[in-house]
């Protein structure tokens, strides 16, 4: 059974999914993201070992940090003779740890070995400020009536009220327990970041609170480990995952707007 | 036959108008008593000093108005290299609060244009920091107040306030006032 892990670059806005096989280790992931240089460290900053076994070190839909591995500047100038030497000493031990690896593949009969490990895709969250808020808002407001055309095909977010605005859906995910406003930011051609304002408290509770991260504002991002198909999908998803958190009858029903 | 070719063609048409695509250009605005205050941070220094900066981005413009230092593993007059895990924690504490890297600013301690040349060992971490989809611009401070930003991407530098002559798009120099 495969994985997902998100792999963030720390402080770039960048989110790399990642799946997982039996076996993949932290430097097959880095490999497979494209981030030679990088290392693999929970919130916590503690590195995780480049021969790491991730898939038996992580959970599924786990958010881990990558972030440079060397992180050095030179103004140049010649080298002392003390450097130099450990210049010499890290190619050494390169050229030998290679040597190991591949005789260690070698002797397993794995030297073609199968790939434990798949970029899904890679991500771009963009930070919503509050000046574009407020901007969305007054637009919103102002576009409130909206013809559309006959011969145009309703979709689910169209009938449930969502409008577009530029590229961004604003509408509400609405339950029988109640409804909740929530942002689709369209990052390229269907690819689309989701978003809830203010969710209800029951979601805390569940298991599925990992997957919402807070922005600011009482804007939380949603993740999903299925990439949505299109935005009915996804707001059908949330939906769905608003009404099983109050139907675990956890808490009842709270914050209805 | 015909019809092949022409499709063939069309098909390297289409190819090329792709590549024909602008890129991006950053732009990043830095206050010019932040500069100042940086040179000064830096100028009495034997040893290269470096840090991070970030800041917020307004309408697409990345703002550099924020120090952000960690420890050093290794530094000499020309070398520094940060503690991983302090350098670590301080890009995870700015991905937390929603910031991202807009800069890493270091020293040289060459005087003159040359000296704010970046090293290799500055390409090896622009071309790391690249990789990961950062943003982040490299700033070398000379000994006498030459500034260098680089960058693989295309960038414009937008200086508020006095006190920085503009050589050229990368190159600027503190005079004072």
């Amino acid at each position: 059974m495969e994985k997902q892990v998100s792999i963030v670059v720390a402080a770039s806005g960048e989110v790399k999914d990642i799946a997982l096989s039996q076996g993949a280790t932290v430097k097959e992931v880095l490999n497979e993201a494209g981030l030679r240089g990088y290392q693999l460290s929970r919130k916590g900053g503690e590195p995780l070992s480049p021969d790491t076994d991730l898939y038996s070190e992580a959970t599924d839909s786990e958010k881990l940090y990558a972030t440079p591995e060397d992180v050095s500047v030179g103004g140049g100038g010649s080298a002392p003779l003390s450097k130099i030497t450990s210049a010499l000493k890290k190619i050494a031990d390169y050229i030998i740890s290679k040597y190991k690896l591949y005789l260690e593949r070698f002797k397993k009969q794995r030297f073609f070995f199968i790939k434990r490990v798949r970029l899904i895709r890679t991500r771009y969250i963009k930070q919503l400020n509050t000046a574009s808020r407020i901007r969305l808002e007054r637009k919103h407001k102002k576009n409130s009536v909206r013809i559309v055309g006959k011969d145009k095909e309703y979709t689910y977010w169209q009938e449930n009220g969502w409008r577009k605005i530029g590229n961004e859906y604003r509408g509400f995910f609405q339950t029988k327990f109640g409804k909740w406003r929530g942002v689709i930011a369209e990052n390229y051609r269907n690819d689309y970041s989701f978003y809830i304002v203010t969710p209800p408290a029951i979601l805390r509770e569940s298991s599925h609170w990992e997957c919402f991260t807070h922005k600011g504002n009482g804007l939380y991002s949603i993740h999903f480990s299925h990439k949505p198909k299109d935005i009915s999908s996804g707001i059908l998803t949330v939906e769905q995952l608003i009404t099983e958190s109050f139907e675990e009858g956890r808490k009842g029903v709270s914050d209805v707007s | 036959m015909f019809l092949k070719f022409f499709r063939r063609k069309k098909k390297v048409e289409v190819i090329s108008a792709h590549a024909k695509k602008k890129p991006e250009i950053v732009t990043y605005l830095v206050s010019s008593l932040f500069l100042h205050e940086n040179f000064d941070l830096m100028k009495d220094d034997s040893t290269e000093t470096f840090y991070y900066v970030t800041g917020p981005e307004v309408c697409g413009v990345k703002i550099l108005d924020k120090i952000e230092k960690f420890g050093y593993e290794e530094r000499s007059g020309v070398f520094a290299k940060a503690v991983t895990k302090e350098s670590t924690l301080i890009l995870i504490k700015l991905d937390l609060h929603g910031h991202r890297l807009w800069g890493y600013f270091h020293s040289h301690t060459q005087p003159g244009v040359s000296g704010t040349g970046p090293s290799w060992v500055d390409l090896r971490l622009r071309d790391t920091l690249d990789r990961g989809g950062h943003k982040a611009i490299g700033v070398i401070f000379s000994k006498d107040g030459f500034i260098r930003f680089f960058s693989p991407k295309p960038f414009k530098i937008i200086i508020y306030g006095e006190g920085v002559v503009k050589i050229n798009e990368e190159l600027y120099h503190l005079v004072k006032i």
